[in-house]
């Protein structure tokens, strides 16, 4: 098999190249004799088609999980979007403090917004998932008690691409009358969702983990029943109140469009990358000493595997993956090579952790870079096994 | 690269990619008397064993096993070519400091140098042929 004459991009769950119809779109909307002026100017034509451009895409986003239009807030990313979430519920109306749960699994935008929520004096609760990386749903219904304002818990985990009961758990939030936020940029356009039957009061979005641009996300706030949030920024009213802000325009119709896309090629996606995976996993399999970390394929977002590979050291793997763009999914230091927290949290020893690569396939990624990206990740293995210590296992 | 992933310069990037010393003994040693020492955990992500071929007094050759991350391979395989042909002495043995300073390893993979000298010099130890220790305090 030749050596490719690019690099074979297996961290889709980092983010996505943007989809050329959504660099197609934007383009539009940027130079002068485009529709670049302020949507919020609407005492001229030129506001106004601008307007009518960011109204459009918010009905696309709206459209792929089952939502209303207006019920869609725009951010400049899922960061932004979960900030807004936790810090806006946990701020509102309520004064004092209250109690936050959610998980120890979830990205680190949920798990350094809780931090800082616990500083300024907020009680929080880091649920323990299932080997697996499920949450149970009694779990939570036992972590729930009398101050709970909100529960926090991601559709489909970034590393280990788990895919949480959200239905289960947010009727338990439902019926205890606890809001429900739930971190889905890493699931929009992944698995079905459907906020017209689901308990969620918030989602949050983004952009580039579909194809579209970074630096645009959104927020879902349910309008039925009302959900109440303090707003993280002020200055104009923009967004319902929840964000102010010029609308970026262009980076907003290139992620309407992806959702657009992504909700066209729902089925056609998804199938793709379940094969890609697969043919990924069980050629890896073939090596020996490797297992897969996290869920069975029925719990797991079909565009992200997590694999550890025994007598080998994920950091030092990466420099002899010269051809192929993978990531081990942790935030390392260097000194003490932490293993990533979501393997240790679903019960991993360090050095399990420390030996497994998170890979993820997306639209673009063919069969031809999978069998040429095991033949080079089975290689590098290799190499490392012949000088790694005798008789250790992961 | 990752957040946190050590950047290596030029000499420890060789190394790392081109490690010396790999592979079963040369035929002219196998016959010869050899040592053994290691130091760290797997457990801990980072543990190295040398393995020395020795010959009148001498290190003539060194293989090793390594499980630990870019810095500690690279550190590995430039002693062990550093050690080859050497006095089989303490003496011969850099201190972890210096070899991470050659390698111009990051500040906070300084570590990853006493270790492999911990390692040698737990070989040369086994070997009965250590002295006084000049660099160990």
């Amino acid at each position: 098999m030749d050596k490719p004459n690019h690099t074979i991009y297996l961290d889709y769950a980092a983010t996505t190249p943007a989809d050329p119809a959504v660099v197609e779109a934007m383009l539009p909307y940027l130079g002068l004799g485009g529709c670049f002026a302020n949507p919020a100017s609407i005492s001229h034509a030129a506001g106004r088609s601008a307007r009518e451009a960011v109204e459009s895409a918010r009905g696309h986003i709206a459209a792929l999980v089952g939502a209303q239009p207006e019920e869609i807030v725009f951010t400049s990313g899922a960061t932004e979007s979960d900030n807004l979430a936790l810090q806006g519920v946990m701020h509102c109306c309520h004064g004092g403090t209250g109690h936050l749960i959610t998980e120890r699994c979830e990205h680190k935008a949920i798990l350094d917004t809780a931090d800082a929520l616990e500083h300024e004096g907020h009680r929080v609760t880091f649920l323990a998932p299932e080997p697996d990386g499920r949450i149970l749903p009694e779990k939570l219904a036992e972590a729930i008690d009398e101050d709970t304002r909100l529960v926090s818990i991601m559709l489909v985990n970034n590393e280990i691409g788990v895919i949480q009961d959200i239905a289960a758990l947010g009727e338990i939030c439902r019926k205890r009358g606890v809001l429900f936020h739930v971190d889905a940029a890493q699931g929009a356009g992944k698995v079905p969702i459907d906020l017209s039957r689901l308990a969620v009061d918030l989602m949050s979005f983004s952009g580039h983990k579909l194809y579209g641009p970074k630096g645009i996300g959104a927020l879902y706030v349910r309008k039925s029943p009302d959900v109440r949030l303090d707003a993280c920024m002020h200055g104009g009213g923009h967004e319902r109140g929840f964000r102010s802000g010029t609308l970026a325009t262009h980076q907003i119709v290139g992620m309407g469009t992806a959702f657009a896309i992504a909700r066209e090629r729902f089925d056609i996606d998804r199938a793709h990358c379940a094969k890609l995976t697969a043919q990924l996993r069980d050629g890896l399999l073939e090596l020996g000493g490797v297992e897969v970390n996290g869920p069975d394929d029925a719990h797991r977002a079909g565009h992200i595997i997590n694999l550890a590979f025994a007598n080998v050291v994920a950091d030092t793997l990466l420099y002899f993956l010269t051809d192929v763009a993978v990531s081990t999914g942790s935030a390392c230091s260097s000194s003490s090579r932490a293993p990533s927290y979501v393997l240790k949290a679903i019960g991993l020893s360090d050095e399990r952790a420390r030996s497994s690569l998170r890979l993820s396939v997306g639209r673009f990624t063919t069969g031809e870079e999978i069998r040429y990206a095991v033949k080079h990740i089975g290689e590098a293995v290799e190499r490392l096994r012949a000088i790694a210590p005798r008789a250790q296992t992961v | 690269m990752n957040p946190g992933e050590p950047v290596l310069g030029e000499l420890a990037r060789d190394h790392l990619l081109h490690p010396r010393n790999t592979g079963g003994w040369p035929g002219e040693v196998t016959d010869l008397p050899r040592a053994s020492g290691e130091a760290g955990s797997a457990t801990s992500g980072a543990f190295v064993r040398f393995r020395m071929a020795l010959d009148s007094g001498r290190i003539v050759a060194v293989r090793y096993e390594v499980l630990g991350g870019p810095s500690l391979l690279a550190a590995a395989s430039w002693l062990s070519e550093h050690l080859t042909g050497k006095p089989a002495a303490a003496e011969s043995v850099p201190a972890g400091l210096e070899m991470a300073r050659t390698l111009e390893l990051e500040r906070a993979e300084h570590g990853m140098g006493l270790l492999v000298e911990n390692a040698a010099l737990d070989a040369l130890k086994a070997s009965g042929e250590a002295r006084i220790l000049s660099h160990e305090a």
